[in-house]
């Protein structure tokens, strides 16, 4: 190893870190360098040169450079500010803001100048910060004010006057604001490997935009938000509380997804929530979110927020006191039995909130408690079991070193965004992508290998490819002889002529797949449940985790398991009830209770439940069936309608709280804002209320459930994985069904079909779903292009009415892809405050055909 | 010499005996600049008719471009006459009168060339000026064989420099070859090439690319082009000798697209290569395999730097990118990857040939070897010319350029391309060499000399040229995409005879911010037309400050001036 380097910046000798340029190791002792187009996380660019500093060369040559892109070396004198950096700094800048608004920039009384003055200086109005977006948000200021421009600069000003764009979902593009520092493409390109957006024109007129100056829904953006995080101007911003100062900021947990990402957020004078952003000091996200979370976050704002308890009286609601209604509800619940209660815990449940509905299900002394969205136990069981605890075997980032990633049964670009990230990036670089999902899902597009199994036969495949590696003789030599041999007896099920007719994905496939995996050092699995029922489970994770044994790819760089969940409080709902040997079940049995009656009340706690999805479109009956039902949560919709009980919650934003997320971090979500009203209750305080006033010692319950599962409290303990192979009875004859089976997919863009058209000022899709049946199939059932047919599922319940096209791939299989871009408009034009809930989901359901 | 190479020579005698043996041959040179006059149309005239005893080809330009549609015609005994300027008809009867004689026929001839003295009337070749003050080495094919047939290059000579460099030589003799010869690049920045190459040669790496650059988007300069045009042979040598020299796999010519005829010109080269074994796997039957392929670019000035190009072979927005990482360290696909200029490499075959001392005996003690000027504006041979280093620029414009084409004196010139500078009267005794014409404030560079008399405003040219190098600026780095913009802005106000009196302050507070502050060299050298015509017409910019000027002539507003203008 070479000595420990140094390097001089004004005056001072510095560490040089490997690899650091001269302006990371300044950022890193605190010296201020000026930059505009460099963004920590991203790749430098060198186009700004804003951060120019003067260097002499340990050899004594003297220059001067780009501070961003210069690599700092042992024994060079940098100084960041003299009389000539200084000026050429403001050189530079003044070139900068001759197409910049910068009135205000360079006024001297900025600071005693109020929104409504009367503006001292004349600057034109239009020109003026206080109507930018980010007024005094901005980067820009700090360079012009550090820089101290003079009053007038002496370049001719021009302002652009292009047009803002303002017809794409969820933020605003104003170019006459833009600078071109690229740092909007550059993240979309090299962090979020999307490249919706990049630099137009040469020149004078480059500019950023979309390629061919397309919508945002044909360029193919996600929506994720971050090149607004790092526009250094007001030319990017979100639309919603776009106005909006920030007065506190929080380090928070987005509830959202499982994911449970960190994120700053603004909170305003007035006590809303006002702007979700990246963190870039978050190990665990780099400072990106998703559309979710840079948009979804503002449901505690509302104005449908319910602020009071309800209880019906015929046909309608009238408000009641806290008091009263748990003693109204209390009375009725009091005359059922036990297990003729039902609870139903929200997928946004934090540890406190369900260590609550513990503590009521207890009282209750009711088998039937759900948490709403953990519809396959044993998924959780198998895992629990196998891995020893509920998160994904290693940080998320690890993913982006592997040499080929297997994504299984997951729609992760959706549902845990963050996941992807990793992903895609090492799939443009070393990695091997490889999708095992009958579904298109966004992935697939960065996949080198796609396999499109039946649905639920995933496992199957997985267990073939450990075969064909068996076979070849590739598998790791350092296990058990003993436990190899009967697994290799037990592989002789998963013959791969027989495997590639049940689950109809060629034989081919499954070896180019094998092919992958075994040529691989390092191969991550990240894996849901999407497709899979609670009947393959046990041996679908089985067949992951025996595979990920055999190839040695358990645990290390690169390497792991990364199991996906729906809805942050899933996963701690299942291991509280678990440890505490507290039965429980899912909202499907609960329904079939209601329907045969033999459930007669339901308390529902509602956060981030999607009415639709969770009842299935049959609201009424069940309330019909029901004697009680109370409903807990935040806002009015359908099941408020319905419920003879309501009372009001606090959000996540208006109570601290626990949350353990994907890759098993015990986080605290701070209070951020004060509860909207006084009568908000959280989860876990209706717990002690409903039924029989049972007090808890909630901090207590908390530090005991959190000792359980962690040795530091600040994350799961993770026990090393063992090398066990574990398999039982494949029992493929259930898996040779003759059904249709229907799949939608969704995905970002394919834009040579894409057409998009303005509709009440937003942009939308206009583009129509297709079906696309196997042209067998079409011929069994007498069905000719473009006649309109019509999918039910089991249940008969009409799932999609559309035309469709023969040129489907695979027997049996009917699918159908719709557009991201389509989703997020609808998301954003649906007026649900609490859009991140009602994302629908890519379920795969055996379907009947009629004309 | 392998047998190999000797089948090629024998090979090509064979051929160039069956077109010359006992035949007279009309060489037509249908160069670019002999297209755009009608030489395509005369060669396609000449080749329809039919006469045993006449053999019309195809040449490239030899440099002489005022005098094209330009012919030659060789008869059975080697003597040889040059025609000027004609046009169909003068060659049809040119073509009738030596199908049936082997006279010479003096109407419109402008030269001959002999082993004896002909005819007094018309002067030799060697003898006219502009020919004799030339020394041609990497030019030396130009007008003789048909762009990129093999067998002429071969008859002249041709790959025996690769024959003798991977049978007789190391990779590393190569290397200090260049080095000795004091080859630099002709690229513009006069880096020593074997040098640079030295950069790259003890690179372990498995994949490594030699890059050729042809993008040569200067006004007034057509030498790069005019290589790979008339001889890309010598380029294709020229490139497999660097990726010998360098241990390199393979080598991407870059040219923008739409400039078919050295485009073709180029791939046939490349394919008849590949034909004869002299590129793909074990050249000549050596342990050394090399492959080439061309690649084409947008309509993009910025791309002939050397990273921009990178990124456009790699398919991206073709703009710069910072340094370091050097190429030699992290170039093409973030390989090793060395870059030269056409002419430079056009050089390398004849230094293995005939040795770095001979190649040191010609030109100045820094600049070895030669020239290649392109002449253009008003002077009155415009052309291209390999003059060696160290004439001055006087004997270039009035002997080899035959001085002002116009009554009025000559009184600037504007020399290395749009980035290089301006020089008056007082810089024409400064030498033609790399340092020279620095210190004279202006640069070699490209090699392109555009010639102005005194009817020519400076403002106005350095208003074309700001507005030129704005056009042509990538738009990456805030000081070039604005300070260009911002500069043509004053020059017009310059031009408006609306200027204030600061404008010249604003100027080189402007070019000091672009010069120190940009990421290129396109930013970097963006002011010196002003700089260096400042330092030779001070006085009569200054006068332009104070509304004494004529108001100047209409000239083409650049369309990327400002953002909202459309294209």
């Amino acid at each position: 190893m070479a000595d420990e380097q140094k390097i001089n910046i004004n005056g001072k000798n510095l560490d040089i870190k490997s690899g650091q340029t001269i302006l990371q190791v300044a950022m890193d002792n605190d010296i201020y360098i000026p930059y505009l187009c460099y963004y920590p996380s991203m790749k430098p660019y060198g186009a700004c040169r804003a951060c120019l500093v003067e260097v002499e060369m340990p050899n004594g040559r003297k220059m001067t450079v780009a501070s961003c892109t210069t690599p700092a070396g042992d024994s060079m004198k940098v100084e960041s500010e003299n009389d000539s950096v200084n000026d050429l700094r403001k050189g530079v800048v003044e070139l900068l803001m001759s197409e910049h608004p910068h009135g205000c920039l360079t006024c001297h009384r900025t600071e005693l100048c109020g929104p409504q003055d009367i503006c001292q200086r004349h600057v034109a109005v239009t020109d003026r910060c206080t109507i930018c977006p980010k007024n005094e948000r901005c980067e820009l200021k700090d360079t012009a004010r550090f820089v101290e421009l003079d009053m007038t600069i002496p370049l001719n000003y021009n302002r652009r006057d292009l047009p803002i764009h303002v017809d794409d979902p969820f933020y605003d593009r104003d170019y006459n604001l833009c600078i071109v520092c690229a740092r909007c493409v550059r993240v979309c390109d090299e962090i979020r490997i999307d490249s919706a957006l990049t630099l137009v024109s040469r020149s004078g007129v480059s500019l950023v935009g979309t390629s061919n100056g397309t919508s945002l829904l044909e360029s193919g953006c996600e929506f994720c938000g971050a090149c607004i995080d790092v526009c250094p101007t007001g030319a990017l911003v979100e639309r919603n509380y776009k106005w909006e100062k920030s007065d506190k900021e929080f380090n928070a947990t987005c509830f959202n997804c499982a994911g449970g990402c960190d994120a700053l957020v603004e909170v305003n004078k007035s006590e809303k929530l006002v702007r979700f952003k990246g963190d870039l000091s978050s190990e665990s996200t780099r400072g990106q979110l998703c559309y979710k979370g840079k948009f979804g976050y503002d449901y505690p704002n509302s104005t449908s927020r319910i602020k009071k308890s309800y209880i019906k009286e015929v046909y309608k609601h009238k408000t009641i006191e806290n008091d009263q209604v748990f003693s109204e509800l209390n009375s009725k619940l009091s005359n059922l039995d036990s297990n003729e209660i039902a609870i139903i815990s929200s997928p946004r449940a934090s540890v406190e909130d369900n260590l609550g509905i513990l503590n009521l299900a207890k009282k209750v002394n009711t088998k039937y408690v759900a948490s709403a969205y953990l519809n396959n136990i044993p998924y959780y069981k198998t895992l629990s079991e196998r891995i020893g605890y509920l998160s994904s075997s290693s940080n998320i980032w690890n993913l982006e070193k592997s040499d080929c990633n297997v994504v299984i049964s997951s729609n992760i670009t959706e549902e845990n965004n963050l996941i992807s990230l990793p992903i895609k990036k090492a799939s443009k670089e070393q990695s091997k992508l490889i999708v095992i999902d009958p579904r298109e899902i966004d992935l697939t597009r960065y996949a080198k290998l796609w396999l499109k199994p039946v649905p639920g036969t995933e496992g199957l495949i997985v267990n073939t490819i450990s075969k064909i590696i068996f076979d070849q003789n590739l598998e790791n030599k350092d296990l058990d002889s003993d436990q190899v041999d009967n697994f290799k007896k037990f592989m002789w099920n998963f013959d791969p002529v027989k495997i590639s007719n049940i689950t109809k994905v060629p034989e081919k496939k499954i070896y180019e797949a094998a092919e992958l995996i075994s040529k691989s050092n390092k191969t991550s699995f990240t894996f849901g449940q999407d497709t899979i029922n609670d009947l393959e489970t046990n041996n679908y994770i089985d067949s992951i985790y025996n595979l990920a044994v055999i190839t040695d790819n358990l645990e290390g760089e690169g390497k792991g398991l990364y199991p996906t969940f729906n809805g942050i409080g899933s996963s701690s709902f299942y291991q509280i009830f678990e440890s505490n040997k507290q039965p429980f079940t899912t909202t499907k049995e609960i329904l079939e209770k209601i329907n045969d009656k033999s459930i007669k009340a339901l308390i529902i706690f509602g956060d981030g439940i999607n009415p639709d999805l969770l009842f299935e479109n049959k609201l009424d009956e069940i309330s019909e069936n029901l004697e009680v039902m109370i409903y807990a949560n935040h806002l009015k919709n359908k099941v408020f309608d319905n419920a003879d009980f309501v009372i009001p919650t606090k959000t996540y934003a208006e109570q601290e709280s626990t949350v353990i997320n994907l890759a098993g971090k015990i986080k605290n979500a701070p209070k951020m804002i004060q509860p909207v009203s006084n009568n908000l209750l959280s989860i876990w305080e209706i717990s002690e209320k409903i039924y029989n006033d049972k007090k808890i010692d909630i901090v207590n319950a908390k530090n005991t459930f959190i000792s359980k599962i962690s040795d530091d409290n600040l994350s799961i303990s993770k026990k090393p994985l063992s090398n066990l192979i574990k398999f039982s009875d494949p029992e493929l004859g259930q898996y040779e069904s003759k059904s249709l089976y229907y799949l939608p997919g969704r995905i970002l863009n394919r834009p040579e079909e894409i057409t998009v058209e303005s509709e009440e000022d937003m942009n939308k899709i206009k583009t129509p779903v297709k079906l696309r049946l196997h042209p067998n199939d079409a011929s069994a059932y007498n069905l000719n292009d473009s006649t309109k047919i019509t999918l039910e599922d089991e249940n008969g319940n009409i799932i999609i009415s559309s035309e469709f096209l023969a040129d489907g791939e695979i027997e049996g299989m009917i699918t159908s892809t719709d557009y991201f871009g389509r989703m997020v408009t609808d998301l954003e034009s649906s007026k649900n405050p609490d859009f991140s809930s009602i994302v629908p989901q890519l379920e795969c359901k055996k379907i009947k055909i009629k004309k | 010499m392998t047998e190999q190479y000797k089948n090629l020579e024998k090979l090509a005698n064979e051929y160039i005996d069956s077109i010359y043996k006992n035949k007279v041959v009309i060489k037509v040179q249908t160069g670019t600049s002999g297209q755009a006059v009608g030489a395509d149309e005369i060669f396609s005239l000449l080749s329809s008719k039919k006469s045993d005893k006449i053999n019309v080809i195809e040449v490239g330009s030899m440099g002489l471009m005022y005098l094209e549609p330009l012919i030659v015609v060789i008869l059975p005994n080697n003597d040889q006459i040059f025609y000027a300027n004609v046009d169909e008809k003068i060659s049809e009867k040119i073509f009738n009168h030596y199908s049936s004689s082997n006279d010479i026929l003096k109407e419109n001839s402008f030269a001959y060339e002999s082993s004896r003295n002909l005819d007094a009337s018309i002067p030799k070749l060697n003898e006219l000026p502009q020919f004799a003050k030339q020394l041609r080495i990497a030019t030396r094919n130009f007008g003789e064989v048909t762009p990129g047939d093999i067998l002429q290059y071969i008859s002249t000579g041709g790959y025996a420099a690769l024959n003798k460099a991977l049978f007789e030589m190391s990779p590393e003799d190569v290397v200090e070859e260049v080095k000795n010869s004091g080859l630099r690049g002709r690229g513009g920045a006069a880096f020593p090439t074997g040098v640079k190459w030295s950069f790259l040669a003890p690179n372990k790496a498995p994949v490594k690319y030699v890059l050729c650059n042809c993008e040569e988007g200067d006004p007034g300069a057509y030498n790069d082009k005019g290589i790979m045009e008339t001889d890309p042979h010598t380029l294709v040598e020229g490139l497999i000798l660097n990726g010998y020299a360098t241990n390199s796999n393979k080598s991407y010519v870059f040219i923008r697209q739409g400039h078919d005829i050295p485009i073709n010109a180029i791939e046939r080269a490349i394919a008849e290569a590949y034909e004869k074994g002299l590129l793909g796997k074990n050249i000549l039957g050596s342990d050394f395999s090399f492959d080439m392929e061309v690649s084409l670019t947008g309509d993009s000035y910025v791309a002939g730097e050397e990273t921009a190009l990178m990124e456009a072979i790699e398919g991206k927005r073709s703009t710069p990118r910072f340094k370091p990482p050097f190429p030699a360290a992290s170039g093409l696909w973030k390989k090793p990857t060395n870059i030269n200029n056409v002419k430079t490499i056009s050089y390398v075959p004849q230094i293995i040939k005939n040795g770095s001392d001979w190649f040191k005996s010609t030109g100045t003690e820094k600049s070895s070897g030669t020239a290649i000027v392109c002449l253009s504006g008003h002077i009155n041979r415009p052309g291209m010319y390999e003059i060696p280093m160290g004439m001055t620029i006087d004997e270039v414009l009035e002997e080899v350029g035959g001085g002002s084409n116009s009554n009025k004196p000559i009184k600037m010139l504007q020399t290395g391309g749009p980035l290089g500078g301006v020089l008056g009267k007082e810089a024409f005794s400064t030498k033609i060499d790399f340092d020279e014409m620095a210190q004279s404030g202006a640069i070699l560079g490209s090699g392109g000399i555009i010639v102005c008399d005194d009817s020519v405003s400076v403002v106005d040219l350095i208003r074309n040229l700001v507005a030129f190098n704005q056009f042509e600026s990538c738009g990456k780095c805030f000081p070039c995409r604005l300070g260009n913009t911002h500069m043509y802005d004053v020059l017009q106000r310059l031009a408006d005879s609306k200027s204030n009196t600061n404008d010249l302050q604003l100027l080189e507070r402007i070019g000091n911010s672009m010069k120190i502050g940009s990421l290129c060299g396109h930013g970097q050298l963006g002011y010196n037309p002003i700089s260096s015509s400042l330092k030779y017409f001070e006085s009569e910019i200054i006068d332009s400050l104070n509304n004494k000027v004529e108001p100047l002539e209409k000239m083409l507003t650049p369309t990327r001036t400002r953002p909202n203008s459309t294209e």
